[in-house]
């Protein structure tokens, strides 16, 4: 526990050293979590979640014969939450570029691969939790933007807003962009750390 | 009985490959370290030097030969296994330092431990007594940046202690020093040396390589020559006063 405390530390400070590519990646991610968190509820509120009718499985049948709304909505889920990735992804190795020196002190006194993927997922797991909290906020705007085009007399839009289940649906789409975007800035580095050679670049400082 | 070495070359060979140009950085290398001694590696730059120091320190591999390590040959180990005898069994010391910025002195030199799994209290405790060896216990919460560069390397010193290393391997470590603090790092090695440690220092400049008992002299690839040499008395760091 005491080292993921030291990793949790070290990815804090981090990203203090960097402010505006923290900043920036921030902002993408609270968008692309918060928008994708707004249209998850929305289309659980509408299509996947029980309706407040005594008869309502009657009224389920009604989406069942029209599945393609629920794809496109899905497929609009995804591609928010893949352009966050890559966008954020890009510029985590960016990042990761200027670490050469650090991944070769590292390697030099022994971290396992495992210890020092981790240490970047945590990184990225960090910022997209932060991120997460203030994607709750943009979901929370984004679900009334988007009940507001719906007629107001449906009954199942009302339930939605801040909830348990908007909690759990935002974790998930946070930790799981956190993961998404971090894993191949942090497979890309251990890659070029075994290519480069290590007494090269600790003799360079 | 005659006592294992802790560090045995047999017949060690780099060759680098780029594009069309093949260059032997190594050539036909014998060498054996005993434990619990101080060795200097000499040489003028780019004679292979540092090339030998990755060898030794499993960093790099040979092209050719036979290298074992505590008796036990590392030729073959996968890439972790590698890096867990350099946790292990390497203490590195590099002339640059080579602090992590955003980590504290403390947390510098905990790092390797914490790679071991070892339980945090164990960490703790060593990493105090490292830092009290090399004299900046009472630094332990300043960053890099808050240190000059002799501090810095007491600190490398002590994060390549902590962890109780067969071997400790010195790249140069007064090259970025002014002469005072590189005679202070010296000395240091030498208190370490003489309460047991087996050192290989890289060093170019002879004044250095009179502190170890014994040099090898690199030239081109090739050990030309070696020397026992008495360890540096009083005298003659006053002389080089």
């Amino acid at each position: 526990m005491g080292s993921i405390g030291q990793d949790l530390r070290f990815a804090f400070r981090t990203l203090r050293r960097t402010p505006g590519l923290t900043a920036v990646v921030l902002v993408i991610l609270a968008l692309g979590i918060g928008g994708t968190t707004a249209m998850f509820s929305v289309v659980d509120g509408l299509l996947l979640r029980d309706l407040p009718y005594s008869d309502f499985r009657q009224l389920v049948t009604l989406w069942r014969d029209h599945p393609p709304v629920l794809v496109t909505l899905f497929a609009a889920m995804g591609f928010v939450l893949f352009v966050t990735c890559v966008n954020v992804t890009s510029l985590l190795l960016a990042r990761a570029s200027g670490r050469q020196t650090e991944m070769a002190i590292r390697n030099a006194i022994g971290a396992p691969r495992s210890r020092v993927v981790r240490q970047l997922l945590i990184e990225s797991v960090v910022l997209s939790a932060i991120s997460g909290v203030v994607g709750l906020v943009v979901a929370l705007w984004g679900i009334d933007a988007l009940v507001a085009l719906f007629p107001s007399n449906l009954a199942s839009l009302d339930t939605l807003g801040l909830g348990v289940r908007l909690l759990a649906i935002a974790a998930v789409v946070t930790v799981g962009t956190g993961v998404g975007s971090g894993i191949l800035p942090a497979a890309l580095t251990i890659h070029r750390a075994d290519r480069l050679e290590p007494m090269s670049i600790l003799r360079s400082e | 009985m005659e006592q294992q070495p802790i560090i045995q070359l047999e017949s060690i060979k780099k060759v680098f490959y780029t594009d069309e140009v093949e260059t032997h950085a190594l050539s036909d290398i014998h060498l054996e370290v005993q434990a619990g001694e101080y060795l200097a590696i000499a040489g003028p730059s780019g004679c292979g030097k540092s090339t030998l120091l990755s060898l030794l320190g499993l960093l790099d591999s040979a092209s050719e030969g036979s290298y074992h390590l505590d008796g036990e040959p590392v030729a073959n180990l996968t890439a972790s296994q590698r890096a867990q005898v350099r946790n292990r069994q390497i203490g590195f010391i590099f002339q640059a330092f080579n602090l992590i910025g955003d980590l504290n002195v403390e947390e510098n030199v905990e790092l390797p431990l914490t790679y071991r799994k070892m339980p945090s209290a164990e960490r703790k405790k060593r990493v105090q007594e490292a830092l009290e060896k090399v004299g900046m216990a009472h630094r332990m919460k300043h960053y890099p940046s808050q240190l000059s560069g002799g501090q810095q390397q007491r600190v490398a010193v002590a994060r390549a202690v902590a962890g109780e290393p067969a071997i400790l391997l010195a790249d140069e470590p007064t090259g970025n020093l002014d002469s005072k603090n590189g005679e202070a790092v010296m000395e240091l090695l030498r208190d370490l040396h003489q309460s047991g440690a087996t050192i290989c220092m890289v060093t170019h400049d002879a004044r250095f390589a009179r502190y170890a008992e014994r040099s090898v002299h690199l030239f081109d690839g090739r050990i030309v020559s070696e020397e026992e040499a008495a360890a540096v008395s009083g005298e003659y760091t006053a002389g080089m006063r």
